[in-house]
């Protein structure tokens, strides 16, 4: 009886290791991460368009109001691209032999070179700005 | 005494020459393995959102909208 308890004990532990396992990486690998941020991506796009969310210097993406964030689909928007996102830097970070903060303020670079004049960028000082603001004024 | 002068000369000489090694050392090391990995990282983000690139933007509907002439 004593034998049976133990493997039973044994055997529950490996089943859980397992599963816990597979559930992490079958919602961490790259090509996972990919697939999600790429059905966000529209909405993501046309948000920042319509200048409710911008992104940070640390490669993240936030409301760039009250008013914003506290709208539902928003904010369930933001909280899943930037959990994603987390993930993927943590990927390439541990690739490249980086940090995680270094991967992502290389993000938040791509991104400003890539967005419109008039999508948002938080500032150093936490302060809200179009791309169009942040850029050195021609003579 | 000649000999003590000479030989304290040669020490500072050396001492010198020895820290002008370790500088210039620790100065170069780092910025080459800094762009290294900054390039690395930079190529490794630009393979992950190469979707962005694909007609999903939606500056290029934007784009698309205006009228042709």
């Amino acid at each position: 009886m004593k034998k049976l308890n133990i493997k039973t004990i044994v055997l529950y532990c490996v089943v859980t290791l397992f599963s816990m396992v597979t559930i992490s990486s079958a919602q961490g690998t790259k090509e996972d991460i990919k697939i999600r941020m790429k059905d966000r991506f529209a909405k993501i796009s046309e948000l920042k368009q319509s200048g409710k969310i911008g992104e940070t210097p640390l490669g993240f993406a936030e409301a760039v109001n009250k008013e914003f964030a506290q709208d539902e689909e928003i904010s369930r928007l933001i909280t899943a691209e930037n959990n994603d996102r987390k993930l993927l830097y943590g990927i390439i970070a541990k690739e490249s032999g980086t940090s995680v903060e270094e991967v992502g303020m290389g993000n938040a670079k791509r991104y400003f070179q890539k967005a419109s004049d008039s999508d948002y960028f938080k500032t150093q000082a936490g302060e809200w700005k179009q791309k169009k603001d942040m850029m050195p004024q021609k003579p | 005494m000649k000999f003590i002068i000479l030989i304290i000369a040669v020490g500072i000489v050396v001492t010198l020459t020895g820290c002008w090694t370790i500088t210039v050392k620790h100065q170069v090391e780092p910025i080459y393995i800094t762009m290294n990995v900054n390039v690395k990282v930079e190529k490794q983000l630009n393979d992950f959102f190469d979707f962005e690139d694909q007609g999903q933007d939606g500056s290029n509907t934007t784009k698309d909208k205006t009228p042709k002439q």
